[in-house]
This record gives structure tokens, C-alpha cells and sequence, in this order.
């Protein structure tokens, strides 16, 4: 999942700061599930805009409307009478759906409401964990199912740094090696000879430009 | 939820006159005649007494004649008044909660004319009165039989109490006590597994599916209820003796109890006091012990205490038997000294009664320690496999009044004796005359339960497992189905029987996606739509009735400090939304009222409201607006001073603060 | 609807309970209660958390309150009496008497939850005990912090040294209690422990024969009371208590474990009365053909089975049967309902 927290609140009051109607754009997809930017928080964030900029004696209308996820065109579809009265658009969905939402709507400006972080997993109610940084060329097979990309703090594909300490990171005490992590799961497993393979150094070069995914097998021919 | 609730509602609506006391102050026809005008019910007509016997048998014909479903009667607001009216309607098919009370006197007191008021007021409840979602009386199939875990002599009562109504089965829980299988044997109803394991606890009160290992082969059964009824371990612990060892003429209070040493002509001494504080047990049991002693022929049996404890049935009596048949009540305040050679022990310790005599030795051939009573090694194993939690000590239950004397966190999981604390004998009696009481209720294999659960729109659930992990009493699951209409197909679903409704799932959620039925958003929103200068939500456990206290201390005081009470289940239903629109709607105040820590009926409500409360307070800050016009109060249902207390200090607050900078004028 | 229906004599915490379990499962009630309002004597207790809940359990009391004024199926009649009782088939038909207004109803079942009555000292008057106004009882304290919220707003600033002198009429064999009363050492303590809270300068005593301490950590939880919050333990019962000097009290009494005779001046004391059989017992065993135990609680059928009783589709719930603590009593009350109505279904 995508996970994603609120910006603080004076950044979007700046960015929102000329206009008098806005829309507050949530989405019930990861943003939802990792309790950024679902129908509570745009309600948090519409009343929080109201209240401030009557404080400012500068009063603003602010819509809200969330849909199933901003990342498919057909939900975004469903902004568009609100977006039709409104100046400009904060979205509290991820980075993605953001900027699918400002393409489809070119002539509104559209605002981030959230940063968004990483590609993690839901530990606990109100915690979460990276897990992957979508390299697009996985090794998980090769280090017992825990990823030295995501997990290693230098992102080391060969074995430790040599940092680490009683099991943690020599970046923060509180974050558990990576290597480590990836040499008790292989013993667990018996699997330590994996350790001996050398993983070739990852092509980071975008030549291509961002990453499309296009599977011919599945497209359809309208 | 609405669309649906709004076209099958049939209101009817009437205005009782009180005997001519309401139309000093108010128009009737007008008001009857500007809510014909406009709004959308079924029947309204003006009363003159609705509580007399002949208009409530009128009543009771007009919801037929009209096929009326939802009531709203506007008159006094005398509960014991308006119960008569609710009987009416539930005979008449109506459930409580579609009748609505419009408070008239209230209203128009101090007032001249409260006409306008009261149009106002019955337009407003007929917009709520719309918004409820149908409550049904929901007839559930359930399994009568009960599993109970534990064959000790707490568990063999229970399970013999139970079986008289019930089928049940006994299992060991994979403990080696066996002693209260005598206590079952030849009761019908009652099957008996021993060597047998919970591996695992599915589904809810009333099925419950329990997967066991007996002599390690495995079995699926589905059980209405489980009481847990282990007991507890006494264990000897030497450090509270300075180091005295079992053995020769040491014995712990259970050996002894177990195989009594041949005692005529013997000298005896127990000890009590220096373990087993939290119980009678040990006191029990010695008092018993001793007497047979001594009725037996020993020669001399002493009992060193600091307190006797006699709080329960009989102890009191067997204490003064006890010394009228020569038992010797030594009463300590330093500590022991003990020293033991191969065939006698002996006591040292300073009586305190004497000064003058100053140290004592007791030697007896026997001394006879007691022990500390700690929960079986599997009681953790068992909470985790059935999500339960654990109190003081390691022991089941959570240490919290509402959960005594036999409730664990979850519907339909009881305790019994002392594997939930230990207990005395006596008290175990009531506790499994109480706990088959609880599960006698599924004995009929139906229960009928208002369908009062919250619901869940599956178009906004996004099954992120926030309401799941943060329900208190296990009451949630995912269930899949096509017919959901979301993108997973699922949703989550409280269950009506292991729901109790503290509708905290609903504030969690950030969806959106969860109404508690007669406390939805909508509703709580509505309510608080033009809120006075404070709007307290108040829990209606503790604040709620404290704001009741508090109007009796000064009637006025509502008006005076010009405050809104919003009931609310408990705190943990407060969503922050409700906080924020509250002061975005011009209240210069907000409190929360919940009950004291450790008190919340729902384990953690309280505690949610805090964050809740910590969370808007940033919110609020990061705008600008004073963060302490926001206030989370400890109160209990007997508090009316401190919540009168309270309202006061907020009232004072906000008035140095002066006007809320964030109220948004519309 | 044809709805069962049964008459539930007390209304207070057992009565209350019972009646709220048996509406829950669709059972008629008719809740007698003699006083003006229903609740009994818990609702007067005072709530007695400091940082956190004392598991005092009075709270409860108010909760069912408002359940049962809300509840439909429970009929409410307070100033009321039960003045005839007479078999009917299984059940019984009774009359109650509100005031000149008396109605009939015919039940399936009676439970009765009359609750207790603190001891009466009657004669007694070492204690001065209604003689002098600062001489107390545990519940005119508990009702006293409820109503005016705190200790000082009740008794005014002046006082500073509290007693509380435990088993005034427990425990006792020369007025034939032989029992313990079982709550009052754990709501002295609790009450020494808020008054603490309040007072952190105060000098508080609990004058005791043997401290009752049972339940989950509360052994602990009297260490504490002793080692944290300063309150002094004197093992012995006080004599005498008289008004001097002035409006002070002195308390005279042996300290058993320093066996002399000493006294000592207080501002305030309380006495933590026994809870003993409400009026009107006797009368009620006899109407309903009860019996009654050495000290004149209901007694049960047998010691296995404390809700039921001698006469059929007759049952106990609380302290009427004995001593219980608030969370024992609402243990109790829900038993009783649950025979009931088997009784009433079978």
C-alpha cells in the first residue's frame, strides 16, 4: 500500500490563499487505509481551512467529495461538476492520483494535501512500514523475502556495511539492520549459501523517462 | 441508510396539551396547522391528557388505523409518563427508539409565547425522526452448548450447574487437574474431554467455533458461549519465609490439606498473611483445618495472622468456633523468624499484645504454611488464541467494575472463580449461579436482540481493518460477498451479539463508512447545528447523568452558561469531526466527558477520546485558535459538582479568550 | 403480546439489576420501592477516583438508574408497599399500595432485592452518635461528598483530622451480629484515600479490628494507603467518643498493639455501620412464607443455591440474602433474574 501523511496545514493555507472556493478531493484507496486522506481527514481539512481563513477575516467555501481511488479516470470523472464551481482542487490522495486528477482537469489548479512517503505495510492501527521501493527488478528470492533495497538504510545489495551493531542500523539504534535482518531469516530457512551470490549492481538509469507498465496480452481494442 | 428509512416512515404526531397547562404558552392550531403546511408525516392531532387511559387506548387504535411506525409526541417530559406512551407503541409493534419526546414545558419556560418554539422544535425532531435507521428485533439462531474449560472443582460446578439447563462440554484445557470430575459424574447434558486443548476460538457469541485437540486429534465443534474456569496454582514461595524450605515438618498449606498428617497428641502451626494477601482462601481453609484438628485430638493448633478475614458466608462463625474450641490466634506485626530441625519447627516473633513479654517461641511438630495462589502457565496461551485480556497479576479479566464479577472483553467468553482473581468458595456459588445465568440465555437455541449494531455503507469501506483492530470486544469481521458494492467486494460487519455498541468503530473510521444507529453522524451533526456558547459530549455512563446532577444543583445552570449536552454512547464515539464542526459553528467551547481511567465500559473509549481530544488541540493550534478551547473531563455518573465545575471553568475560559476567531459566519 | 410478568419488591441495585435482565430478556416487570425515588441507598455514594477509578463500583448504580426509566416493560412504583401476597396457580397475585392508591397484578414470579438497613445505635450512645453533628455515618459521608462534591465543601475548612471507626455493629456478638458486614474496610479506605487526595494535610485514621482487604491488588492497594498516602492504622475499636473541646471530638480508645488506653481529638468522624437487615424483613418472610437466617437476611433454599428460596417462584437478589459489595450484588441480581426466568419459561 501507498502510504501518505497530511501536509501541515500552512502549506496548504498558502497554496490555497487566493482563492475563495475550493474543492477538498479524497480517495477511499491507500490514502484511506493509511488514514491520510479519506472522507474523516478531508472533513478534518475542510473544517480546518474554513476556520483559518475566518480567523483571517478572509472567509472561503470549501467543497468536499471522495471517490473510490483518484489513480482511475473513470472515478475522477466524478469531480467534475464540483470541480466545475470551484478555482482550485487540494487532493489527498498519493502522489499518483494527484497528478491524474490536475491531467484530467487541466484548467483547474490542483494542490497536494499530502506528502506522500513510501510503498508500506499497516503494522498496527496508526503504524506503518516501508517495505519496498518499487525498484522494478526484484531479488526477494535471492535474500530470504526481505528486501536490502527497502531495508538496508545505504540500500546495499551485497551483505552489511559493517555499521551495524547488536542487530541495528549504525544510522538510528531504533531501525534493525536490514542484513541482519536477511542473514536470520536464510539460516532460519537454511539457506545461507544464498548469501554467496553476487547480485549485479541495479540499471537506475531512467533512458525511458517514468516506468509505464503495458501488458499486450491484456489491452483492449476499442 | 437514509433513502430507504425515509420512504417507509409513517409519523405520527402529537401535541398533548398536559390538561390545558401548554396552551397558556403555546398555539397549538397554528403549530398543527404551519407542520401540516410543510412537513412529511403520516397523522397529527392535538391531545388534551395523552397519558389518561382513554387517549392511550385512542393512541394505541390510531397506529393501527393510520399503520403508524415512528411516533413523535411532544408534551411534558416525564419519564415515567412517556414509558406508558412506549409501551403503547411496542405493543403496537413500534420499537422504543421510533418515539420521540418533544419536551414542551422545557421549552417555553420563561417564555411568553413558545409557539414558534415549539414548530421549530417538532420540525427539528421530525428531521431526525428521518435520518434513524430501522431497527429491527432481529430473532437469531444461536447453539445452546456451552464449552467450559477446566476440570478442577471450580470447573466441574460450573459445568454441572450449567448442564441442568444446557448441553456442555468439559475439557481440561490441558492441565493436569482433574478433581472436579467427581463433581459431574452420572450429569446428563455433559461430556467430559480430558487431555483436550483450545488451538483455536472463530466466530462469534451464540456460534462459536472452537477447534480442540483431545489426546492430540483434532475436532471442530461450535459452542453458544465458553466460561473459562481453570482456577488458579497455590504456589509456595520460600522468600516470604525467610528462606524455609518444604519438607520433614514443613508443609505448604495444599500438601497438608491433601494428606493430612496423623494428628492426635501433634502440635500444629499455620501461618497466614505472608502469601495469598488478596484472598480468603487461606484463611478459609486454615480456619476449617484447624477445627478438625483439634476436634480430632491434637494437642495444640496456633494460627499466626496479621488480619483474620471473615468477608464471606460462615466465616465469621467458624473464627469464633474456632477459638471457643481452643485454637490459638497469634496475631504478628515484624516478621517471622523460623528455624526447623528434622522433627519440629519453630516460630520466634514478637508479641505484640505483651509488651512486656517481649519474643515468643512456638515449637509444634507441624508447621503448615500457605501459598501463593497464580494463574496457570496456559492462561496467557489461552488469552492470545481467544483475543481476551488479562489484569492484574496475569490473571483474566480486566480490572475494571464493569466487567465484575464474570465478564471478560468479549460477548459470550465468561470467567468463573479464580482464574480470574482467586476466590473464596462462597463467592464462587454466586459467580456460577451468575455465569448460568448468562449463557441460559442461548438455551432455547433463539435469542431475540434489537439489530442495534453499527452498520457499514460497503461503497466507502475500504476493509482497512482500522474498525477491526480497534473494537474492544472482538465484534468485528470482514465478510466477503458480490453483492457489496465496493471495489474488494467486502466490508467489515459488526455482529449483533458481540456488539456492544460503544460505537467506537465509528469514529475511527476513515471512510466514513460506519453509523451507529441512533448516534450517526448525521444525527450528532444535526444535533449540534446552531450550538450555544459550550457544547458538552458527554458519555452517557458518567457525563451524561452528571449533567443530570448538575441541573438538579441549579436548574438554570444550562442557560446560564448557555450549554448544549450532547449524549453520546461513550466517549470513544466523539468523532473529531464533531469536535471541529462544533467550534467551526461558532460554539466558543468544547468539552468531552468521559468516564475516570480505567472505568470505560468498552475497555478504551475513554482513551480514544484523549488522542482525539490531543489530536484536535494540535489542529486547532496549527490555525491559530486557542488549543484549551478544547477540554477532555474524567467525570463519573455522581459527579454533578465537578461537571458543574467544569462547564463553569470552561465558561470562564472562554470568555478570556473572547470570540472564537474560527467561527465561520455564514 | 402476551408478555410474562414479575414483581420485583426494592429498587435499588439488585432490584434494579434484576428487573433491567428480566425486561432484556422480554419479561414484564413491576419494580416496587418503598422511598420517593428509585436507586436505593448506592445512589447516594460518592464516586471515589482520584487519578484513576477505585473500582468503587457506585457508579454503576446511576447507569442502571437511567436504563430503568427508560426501559418500557418495567413499571416504576415508588412510595409503594406490597400489601397482600396470595398463590395463583404458579405465580401470585398481589396488591401494592401507592399512598390511598392500590392496584392488583398477578405475576409469574416475586424477587425480592429489599437491600439493607445500616445499624441502628439505637440507645447506644457512646458514640454520641446523633448527638453531635460531626459524629457520622460512612453513608451520610458518602451521600454528603456526592451532593456538595468534596469533603471540605460538606463539613466546611476546618476539618483536619478524620477517624473512621470500622464494625459498629459487625462483628459484634454482644448485639448477636456475628458476621462481617464484608464492604465497609474497603470503602473506608477508599473514602481515606480521596479525602487524602483532598486533604494532603490532613491526619487520617481508620480505627479496625482486622483489616478486610480481598480482590485483585488490593492488599497492595492498602500498603499503599498506609505507605503513600499516610493514613494511620490503629488496630482497636474506640470506647468512648465525646464532644470536647469546644466543637472537637475526643475518641478514647486501646491501641492492641501498644495496650494503652489513649485519647485523641478529631474534627470528623465516621462510623462505618453494619449492614444489617432492612425494616420490614421479618414482616415480608412472613407474608411471602420466608425464612430468615441467624440475623435476620433471607435465607436460600441452600448454600449452593443463593437466589433461590424455600418457597416456589419466590426469589432473593443482593444484600437482602447478605452482605455483598455493589459488583457481588449486580452478580447476584442477574442470577436471580436468570431463574426466574426459567422459572417463569418452564
Amino acid at each position: 500500500m501507498i502510504v501518505a501523511e497530511r501536509k501541515p496545514i500552512e502549506k496548504i493555507l498558502e497554496m490555497v490563499a487566493p482563492y475563495k472556493k475550493i474543492l477538498v478531493a479524497g480517495c477511499y484507496g491507500c490514502v484511506t487505509v493509511c488514514l491520510a486522506g479519506g472522507e474523516k481527514e478531508v472533513g478534518i481539512l475542510a473544517s480546518q481551512i474554513r476556520m483559518a481563513r475566518s480567523k483571517e477575516d478572509n472567509p472561503i467555501e470549501v467543497l468536499e467529495q471522495t471517490v473510490e481511488r483518484q489513480c482511475d479516470a473513470e472515478y475522477l470523472e466524478k469531480f467534475r461538476d464540483n470541480i466545475a464551481q470551484v478555482e482550485a482542487v487540494v487532493s489527498l490522495a498519493c502522489g499518483i492520483g494527484i497528478q491524474y486528477l490536475a491531467e484530467k482537469y487541466p484548467k483547474t489548479p490542483v494542490f497536494p494535501g499530502v506528502n506522500t512517503l513510501f510503498l508500506g505495510a499497516n503494522i498496527d492501527v496508526g503504524k506503518w512500514e516501508e517495505r519496498c521501493m518499487a525498484c522494478g527488478d526484484c531479488v526477494l528470492d535471492k535474500t530470504g523475502g526481505i528486501c536490502p533495497i527497502a531495508r538496508c538504510s545505504k540500500h546495499l545489495l551485497n551483505g552489511p556495511c559493517g555499521g551495524s551493531q547488536y542487530g541495528k542500523c549504525e544510522v538510528s539504534k531504533d531501525v534493525p539492520c536490514g542484513w541482519q535482518l536477511i542473514y536470520d531469516r536464510l539460516k532460519e530457512l537454511g539457506q545461507l549459501d544464498k548469501l554467496k551470490e553476487i547480485i549485479p549492481p541495479k540499471n537506475w538509469l531512467r533512458a525511458k523517462g517514468p516506468r509505464t507498465l503495458v501488458r499486450e496480452d491484456l489491452t483492449l481494442e476499442r | 441508510m437514509g433513502e430507504n428509512g425515509k420512504r417507509n416512515t409513517r409519523v405520527g404526531i402529537y401535541l398533548c396539551d398536559c390538561d390545558g397547562k401548554l396552551s397558556k404558552k403555546i398555539d397549538f392550531s397554528k403549530v398543527k396547522t404551519v407542520i401540516q403546511s410543510k412537513a412529511d408525516f403520516e397523522y397529527i392531532r392535538v391531545a388534551k391528557r395523552l397519558c389518561g387511559p382513554s387517549e392511550l387506548q385512542e393512541l394505541s387504535e390510531e397506529i393501527d388505523k393510520y399503520s403508524l411506525n415512528r411516533l413523535l409526541i411532544a408534551g411534558c417530559s416525564d419519564p415515567m409518563i412517556n414509558r406508558r406512551i412506549v409501551e403503547v407503541a411496542e405493543n403496537k409493534g413500534i420499537v422504543r427508539y421510533f418515539v420521540d419526546f418533544v419536551d414542551l414545558f422545557a421549552l417555553s419556560e420563561g417564555k411568553k409565547d413558545a409557539t414558534e418554539d415549539a414548530i421549530a422544535s417538532v420540525n427539528e425532531t421530525l428531521d431526525l425522526i428521518g435520518m434513524k435507521a430501522d431497527v429491527k428485533i432481529e430473532e437469531l439462531d444461536v447453539v445452546p452448548d456451552v464449552l467450559v474449560i477446566g476440570c478442577g472443582i471450580e470447573g466441574g460446578v460450573a459445568a454441572r450447574a450449567i448442564s441442568k439447563k444446557q448441553p456442555v462440554v468439559l475439557i481440561d484445557g490441558g492441565l493436569e487437574v482433574t478433581d472436579g470430575l467427581d463433581l459431574v459424574k452420572g450429569a446428563k447434558n455433559l461430556t467430559v474431554k480430558t487431555n483436550a486443548k483450545v488451538l483455536r476460538v472463530s466466530g462469534f457469541p451464540g456460534e462459536f467455533l472452537v477447534r480442540i485437540s483431545e489426546n492430540g486429534k483434532v475436532i471442530d465443534q461450535k459452542f453458544g458461549a465458553i466460561v473459562i474456569a481453570l482456577g488458579a496454582q497455590p504456589v509456595y514461595d520460600k522468600s516470604k519465609y525467610g528462606g524455609v524450605e518444604l519438607g520433614g515438618p514443613v508443609l505448604s498449606l495444599s500438601q497438608f490439606v491433601k494428606s493430612r498428617p496423623e494428628c492426635a497428641g501433634k502440635r500444629f502451626t499455620f501461618v497466614l498473611d505472608k502469601a495469598d494477601q488478596d484472598s480468603l482462601i487461606s484463611h478459609a481453609t486454615v480456619l476449617r483445618e484447624a477445627v478438625a484438628l483439634k476436634e480430632q485430638g491434637a494437642a495444640d493448633v496456633n494460627v499466626f495472622y496479621i488480619d483474620m478475614k471473615v468477608t464471606a458466608d460462615h466465616l465469621e462463625q467458624m473464627y469464633e468456633k474456632a477459638r471457643s474450641v481452643g485454637i490459638n490466634f497469634l496475631k504478628y506485626v515484624d516478621d517471622l523468624e523460623i528455624r526447623t530441625t528434622s522433627t519440629s519447627a519453630t516460630v520466634r516473633y514478637r508479641e505484640p499484645f505483651l509488651p512486656d513479654v517481649g519474643i515468643v517461641e512456638v515449637t509444634s511438630d507441624y508447621l503448615v504454611l500457605a501459598e501463593d495462589f497464580v494463574p496457570f502457565s496456559v492462561t496467557q496461551e489461552l488469552a492470545e488464541i481467544m483475543e481476551l485480556r488479562l489484569g492484574p497479576g496475569g490473571f483474566f479479566q480486566e480490572d475494571n467494575v464493569h466487567f465484575l464479577p464474570i465478564k471478560s472483553n468479549r460477548e459470550g467468553i465468561f470467567f468463573v472463580g479464580s482464574c480470574h482473581g482467586p476466590i473464596h468458595g462462597t463467592e464462587l456459588t454466586r459467580e456460577v449461579e451468575a455465569v448460568a445465568a448468562e449463557v441460559g440465555r442461548f438455551a432455547s437455541g433463539k435469542v431475540r436482540v434489537p439489530a442495534l449494531q453499527p452498520r457499514v455503507e460497503a461503497e466507502k469501506c475500504a476493509v482497512c481493518l482500522t474498525c477491526y483492530r480497534s473494537c474492544p470486544h472482538k465484534a468485528i469481521e470482514i465478510v466477503h460477498d458480490e453483492s457489496l458494492n465496493n471495489m474488494y467486494h467486502s466490508a467489515a460487519r459488526m455482529h449483533p451479539l458481540a456488539c456492544r455498541r460503544c460505537g467506537t468503530c465509528a469514529a475511527e473510521c476513515p471512510g466514513k463508512a460506519i453509523q451507529l444507529p441512533l448516534y450517526t453522524d448525521q444525527e450528532i451533526l444535526t444535533k449540534t447545528k446552531k450550538p450555544p456558547t459550550l457544547v458538552a459530549f458527554a458519555c452517557e455512563n458518567s457525563g451524561a447523568l452528571a449533567a443530570e446532577l448538575a441541573q438538579k444543583l441549579d436548574s438554570q445552570f444550562q442557560e446560564k452558561f448557555k450549554l448544549q449536552v450532547v449524549r453520546v454512547p461513550c466517549a470513544g464515539k466523539v468523532d473529531v469531526i464533531y469536535l471541529l464542526k462544533a467550534l467551526e459553528r461558532g460554539a466558543e467551547g468544547v468539552l468531552v466527558f468521559g468516564c475516570h481511567q480505567e472505568n470505560c465500559k468498552y475497555i478504551w473509549g475513554n482513551k480514544r477520546a484523549i488522542k482525539r481530544k490531543e489530536q484536535v488541540r494540535k489542529l486547532l493550534e496549527d490555525i491559530g485558535i486557542e488549543r484549551d478551547r478544547l477540554e477532555f473531563v474524567h467525570i463519573a455518573a455522581n459527579q454533578g459538582n465537578q461537571f458543574y465545575d467544569a462547564v463553569k471553568a470552561m465558561a470562564e475560559k472562554v470568555r478570556q479568550f473572547g470570540t472564537n476567531p474560527g467561527k465561520v459566519v455564514r | 403480546m402476551n408478555r410474562k410478568k414479575v414483581l420485583v419488591i426494592g429498587g435499588g441495585t439488585a432490584g434494579m439489576t434484576c428487573a433491567l435482565d428480566l425486561a432484556e430478556r422480554g419479561v414484564e416487570v413491576v419494580l416496587v420501592e418503598r422511598e420517593k425515588e428509585i436507586g436505593g441507598r448506592a445512589a447516594d455514594y460518592c464516586c471515589k477516583a482520584t487519578d484513576e477509578c477505585n473500582r468503587c463500583a457506585a457508579c454503576l448504580v446511576l447507569q442502571q438508574r437511567d436504563k430503568v426509566l427508560q426501559e418500557p416493560l418495567i413499571r416504576v412504583l415508588t412510595s409503594a408497599e406490597v400489601k397482600n401476597v396470595a398463590r395463583n396457580g404458579k405465580g401470585y397475585k398481589v396488591s401494592v399500595a401507592q399512598g390511598e392508591d392500590k392496584s392488583e397484578y398477578d405475576v409469574q414470579a416475586i424477587v425480592v432485592a429489599t437491600g439493607f438497613d445500616p445499624y441502628d445505635l439505637g440507645k447506644r450512645s457512646e458514640f454520641s452518635y446523633g448527638v453531635e453533628k460531626n459524629v457520622i455515618s460512612g453513608l451520610e459521608l458518602e451521600r454528603a461528598i456526592k451532593e456538595k462534591g468534596s469533603l471540605t465543601a460538606a463539613f466546611g475548612s476546618g476539618i483536619q483530622k478524620i477517624g473512621f471507626i470500622q464494625c459498629v455493629g459487625s462483628r459484634d456478638l454482644s448485639i448477636g451480629n456475628g458476621y462481617c458486614s464484608r464492604v465497609c474496610c474497603m470503602y473506608a479506605a477508599k473514602l481515606a484515600k480521596i479525602i487524602r487526595s483532598e486533604l494532603p494535610d490532613a491526619d487520617i485514621c481508620i480505627f479496625y479490628m482486622d483489616f478486610q482487604s480481598f480482590g485483585k491488588g488490593f492488599s497492595t492497594f492498602k500498603k499503599e494507603l498506609g505507605e503513600l498516602d499516610k493514613i494511620r492504622f490503629i488496630r482497636g475499636i474506640p470506647s468512648k467518643i465525646y464532644g470536647f473541646p469546644y466543637d472537637r471530638l475526643t475518641v478514647r480508645y486501646t491501641d492492641s498493639l501498644e495496650g494503652r488506653q489513649k485519647e485523641e481529638k478529631f474534627d470528623l468522624i465516621v462510623l462505618s455501620l453494619a449492614i444489617t437487615p432492612s425494616r420490614g424483613s421479618r414482616e415480608l418472610a412472613a407474608q411471602l412464607g420466608l425464612q430468615l437466617d441467624d440475623y435476620g437476611f433471607f435465607a436460600p433454599r441452600s448454600d449452593e443455591e443463593t437466589v433461590v428460596t424455600n418457597q416456589p417462584g419466590v426469589f432473593l437478589a443482593g444484600v437482602c440474602e447478605g452482605p455483598k459489595d455493589i459488583p457481588q450484588t449486580i452478580g447476584h441480581a442477574r442470577a436471580a433474574a436468570g431463574e426466574v426466568f426459567n422459572y417463569i419459561s418452564g
